[in-house]
């Protein structure tokens, strides 16, 4: 391959806001979150996504406030000069161990997955490793080119899921969301915060800013952004409640792929819904894991100062994949899974929030 | 051309002699001497527009360009490379409209290569592309003088290599190749955005309709409607060989044919062509060797592959159906969706002399979209920001 170097700045416009933080967020989680919501607020699960988005949206615009503070530096960067050197490399080491963390648990769900669906007898080393050296040359090629694959993906991820919102709209029951608030306002506050919490990724405005040529003008489009994952969730919990029912959703494994199940159209040349949702999938966890090992392996050759990108990304990817076979069961890792949502709120909402306060207390800006 | 030979003969008649003599092959009365012009095969028809071709004569193709852009600001740069023969390159661009960033880029790549000769325009395009092991080719190649022309009004750079009749262009993005002249000469644009989104669906069907169909039937046949389901495998009962192997066996037989077709001379090639293969499939699937599926299949793939208009790119994209085919025999769906994503991520990191190969789609920009995915509904040409062009004036 040729050596050149391209004289033509390589920035990337902020619209991009929008498609890259959709493709970052959307994973496996889409169709399995209904549940988790619905068991929390039953039946007033939607009215959690729309309090949940109001909230997140809130708080995304305080993160593109803190970003567009710093509009040429990352967050690991920047941090340095609001906390101080040492608080900055602490907080620093605790994000990769959040990124690790949500990478096995991303690696743990294509596993099962691909267990239940796909390769039912191929060891399940053989995709996962095809898999982790994709997402390595990805996270290898650098951010913009990662944004722009995210740009190539989105129609193979949105234009499924509403062809398929679009096929249930007509068998969803309106009795099952009946009646509101039956358990007052306290289950749903707490589906809220589930919402909230189940946008991972959401941490990329934080980091995207020094590649994009103007950042303050990326806050309509992560308000767009978010309005457009929400409503993606809502299509989803809408359509698993409204055609499984509540102690259908309770009882699911995978309500999002449940649902479409119960969908038939006589005389459509299609007859299983499933392999609509397939493309969604496999794209959704596939960007998300490559979002997530390039955050992983440029954090890592920032705070170590280490030079060998290759070799760090692929080391990301294969010792994340080792890391995923140490869950003993399904059930363990659901588990650690639920209980994540509580680090995402600490991750991507308070310790960046707190460092815009402290930034603007002690007027430091980029 | 007669009296040079005569008067070759005359001096040979006055010296009867054995030996050798040598004579100089660099003279202006050779240089002089028009030969005969093949009359190419012609890769790039179109229904409507101009129907001039450029021809091996750089001096030529030089004129014609002069004709049809006619304004002061139409610049032409020459080299001359090649060090044990030496061949003369002219570099085309609008002065005001051509970012400079790429005029440079350009120039500084032409003006690094270093060889004994240049025998084809394809020697410098192999040169100055920024990857050569990318199956996408990453410059355009034409014999039409109105596909320069319009590439010059966008900002991009003609290269014209003496003794070659290709013109290449730089940069180009992966829609420039999927792009024909008819799309631009159509009177009504929505059936002209018709045909163009047909192409793209024909450009994806051609790099993995022989891939999923594999991974569909021997990993998740669950997915199937059923009544076709049944229809496949009714079809198969008899047959020895796995689906997987039906395909690949097919799909060689096809570039067999296909390679056949250049190299025989075009009549008998063709005649040659369609018995083969009307035997071989016939007989194949009359003696239960090979299923009807595995028929349909490759036939509709490589139908599709000659919708996509770049001979560069339908290469490409045969080597890429192996590749999906490959993949999704190993991993079904899922290794169909990771062929996709290796193929993606490349193109999404390939960049043709800092223009990133998949603009104006990724990155988004939407003023480009109109005329590259679509055709817009314009009055006149349109120019995008593709290539971070100047302000036309």
């Amino acid at each position: 391959m040729h050596n050149f170097k391209n004289t033509i700045p390589d920035k990337l416009d902020p619209r991009v806001m929008t498609v890259a933080l959709f493709v970052g967020i959307v994973e496996f989680e889409l169709f399995t979150m209904s549940k988790g919501v619905v068991k929390t607020a039953g039946s007033d699960a939607w009215i959690c996504v729309v309090l949940g988005g109001v909230i997140a949206i809130f708080l995304a615009y305080l993160l593109v406030k803190l970003a567009a503070r710093f509009p040429n530096e990352n967050f690991f960067q920047y941090n340095r000069r609001v906390w101080g050197k040492y608080i900055a490399f602490v907080i620093a080491i605790a994000y990769l161990i959040y990124w690790f963390t949500y990478l096995v648990l991303l690696w743990e769900d294509v596993n099962e997955a691909n267990k239940l669906f796909f390769l039912r007898e191929t060891p399940s080393i053989v995709p996962l490793a095809f898999f982790g050296i994709a997402a390595a040359l990805s996270a290898l090629y650098g951010l913009t080119a990662l944004i722009r694959f995210f740009q190539i993906s989105f129609p193979f991820i949105i234009i499924p899921l509403t062809i398929i919102f679009a096929l249930s709209i007509a068998k969803i029951e309106i009795t099952s969301f009946l009646p509101i608030l039956s358990n007052g306002i306290t289950p749903v506050l707490k589906g809220s915060f589930n919402i909230v919490g189940a946008l991972q990724g959401l941490e990329l405005i934080l980091f995207l800013g020094p590649f994009l040529n103007d950042v303050t003008r990326s806050v309509k489009p992560v308000l767009l952004s978010i309005g457009v994952l929400l409503t993606t969730v809502m299509f989803q919990l809408t359509a698993a409640v409204g055609l499984l029912g509540v102690e259908s959703v309770n009882l699911s494994i995978y309500p999002g792929v449940d649902s479409i199940t119960v969908i038939e159209l006589p005389g459509f040349p299609v007859q299983r819904f499933e392999l609509f949702l397939t493309f969604p999938w496999i794209f959704g966890v596939f960007t998300t894991i490559c979002l997530m090992v390039y955050l992983s392996s440029y954090g890592i050759m920032q705070i170590f100062n280490l030079k060998r990108k290759r070799l760090v990304c692929f080391l990301v990817s294969a010792l994340t994949i080792a890391a995923s076979y140490l869950f003993p069961n399904t059930a363990v890792e659901q588990e650690v899974r639920n209980s994540f949502i509580y680090a995402t709120l600490l991750f991507v909402y308070a310790i960046p929030i707190l460092t815009l306060v402290a930034a603007t207390i002690r007027s430091k800006r980029g | 051309m007669l009296k040079f030979f005569r008067r070759n003969k005359e001096r040979h008649a006055q010296q009867p002699s054995n030996k050798s003599e040598q004579i100089s092959c660099n003279n202006e009365e050779m240089e002089s001497i028009r030969f005969v012009e093949v009359s190419p095969r012609d890769s790039q028809q179109s229904l409507r527009g101009s129907k001039k071709r450029f021809s091996e004569s750089a001096r030529y193709n030089l004129s014609i360009m002069s004709k049809r852009v006619s304004t002061e600001n139409l610049v032409c740069e020459q080299f001359k490379l090649g060090s044990v023969s030496t061949k003369t390159i002219y570099i085309l661009y609008l002065k005001n409209i051509a970012n400079q960033g790429i005029v440079s880029e350009v120039k500084d790549r032409i003006a690094a290569i270093k060889a004994p000769n240049i025998l084809d325009s394809s020697f410098i395009e192999r040169n100055i592309e920024d990857s050569n092991l990318s199956p996408f080719p990453q410059i355009e190649v034409t014999q039409k003088p109105d596909v320069v022309e319009s590439a010059l009004m966008q900002g991009r750079v003609a290269v014209i290599v003496d003794g070659s009749p290709d013109v290449l262009l730089a940069p180009t993005t992966f829609f420039d190749l999927m792009d024909t002249p008819d799309d631009a000469y159509s009177r009504w644009f929505f059936a002209a955005s018709f045909f163009r989104i047909a192409r793209y669906i024909m450009f994806l069907l051609a790099a993995s309709l022989p891939g999923f169909y594999i991974a569909l039937t021997s990993f998740n046949p669950e997915m199937i409607p059923t009544k076709l389901m049944l229809q496949i495998l009714a079809s198969r009962e008899e047959t020895p060989f796995p689906i997987y192997f039906e395909i690949f066996l097919m799909m060689g037989i096809i570039e067999a044919i296909r390679m056949m077709m250049i190299r025989i001379p075009s009549q008998v090639g063709y005649t040659i062509a369609i018995i083969s293969g009307l035997s071989l499939i016939g007989v194949g699937v009359v003696s239960n060797v090979i299923g009807p599926a595995a028929v349909i299949i490759p036939t509709l793939t490589m139908v599709a592959s000659f919708g996509i208009p770049s001979y560069d790119l339908r290469a490409a994209v045969r080597i890429i159906q192996f590749f999906t085919m490959i993949m999704s025999s190993l991993l079904g769906i899922f290794g169909y969706a990771t062929a996709f994503f290796f193929i993606a991520i490349h193109i999404a990191a390939l960049k043709s002399f800092g223009i990133p190969y998949m603009s104006p789609l990724a990155p988004t920009e939407a003023s480009g979209l109109e005329h590259t995915v679509l055709r817009g509904n314009t009055s006149q040409m349109p120019q995008d920001e593709t290539y971070n062009p100047k302000k036309m004036s």
